[in-house]
């Protein structure tokens, strides 16, 4: 599992300038890489593939968005997203592949 | 505090979630010492009960009576103590906290066993012995969470 990296200045410098999105996270669904309370940097210009942990909208809930990780791409393009912890997550399994409209953006650094 | 996080202060934090729909987040070891508690009385009035004399018919029903009901929420309720125990055990605990409390495996087993033993026998050594493992089990796991929570019992 690939783990987020500590924010360098180039990321905060980004951050400054409005091309990162800094999001807290709520729960333990992407632990151990993501705890609950953690903040991270979300680049929402990047391209996203299998791996990435990624901000996406819930599928149902347009309000909701969530942190999983990106684990396949099915024949459609659409993702299936699954938390780290997956005992403690709601995700793809749950609510299906979701389209590349749902991601939001990767998240490419960890503040804290 | 640098000067990134004094400009980051007035930044927007947007909030992803990152947990479980459905009420899975929610444990409590509270709920299977509730259940070790009944078993405790239930063994406890099992054991204090007396006999009727020969030959009381009407006495004789009301002594079955009472004590097939002690029996029953003895086995039911050591049964839900059980449920409770592996439930905390195998959807809450998660290999990091192995880490913490390596006789974690140890102590739910020997919890679980307990419950089937005082469903089997009219053991007070036995339901005394579960609920100090329900103990046992809420300081492992209110530590996990970094939590001082007391533990008390009801009765």
């Amino acid at each position: 599992m690939k783990d987020i990296p500590l924010a360098g200045l180039l990321q905060k410098f980004m951050h400054l300038l409005d091309l990162r999105v800094r999001y807290r996270i709520e729960g333990e669904s992407m632990q151990p890489v993501l705890r609950d309370g953690d903040e991270v940097l979300v680049d929402e210009k990047a391209r996203v593939g299998i791996g990435d942990v990624v901000i996406a909208r819930h599928p149902f809930k347009e309000s909701v968005e969530m942190a999983k990780r990106i684990t396949a791409i099915d024949a459609n393009g659409k993702f299936f997203l699954v938390g780290d912890n997956s005992d403690e997550s709601t995700d793809s399994r749950t609510f299906g592949p979701v389209s590349l409209e749902c991601i939001k953006g990767k998240v490419v650094a960890r503040l804290k | 505090m640098g000067m990134f996080e004094k400009i980051f202060e007035n930044k927007e934090i947007r909030t992803a979630s990152a947990h479980c729909d459905g009420p899975c987040g929610v444990y409590d070891p509270a709920s299977a010492r509730i259940s070790a508690e009944a078993v405790l009385s239930m063994t406890k009035k099992i054991l204090d009960l007396t006999p009727p004399s020969d030959g009381d018919a009407k006495a004789m029903a009301a002594y079955l009576n009472t004590a097939a009901r002690y029996i029953a929420i003895k086995e039911e309720q050591a049964q839900v103590a059980k449920d409770e125990i592996l439930i905390l055990w195998t959807d809450y605990f998660k290999p990091v906290h192995l880490e913490s409390n390596p006789n974690l495996h140890e102590v739910f087993w020997k919890a679980a066993k307990l419950c089937s033993a005082c469903k089997v026998e009219v053991s007070l050594e036995h339901a005394n012995e579960l609920m100090e493992s329900i103990e046992e089990i809420h300081n492992i796991f209110w530590g996990t969470k970094g939590r001082d929570v007391a533990y008390y019992t009801a009765s």
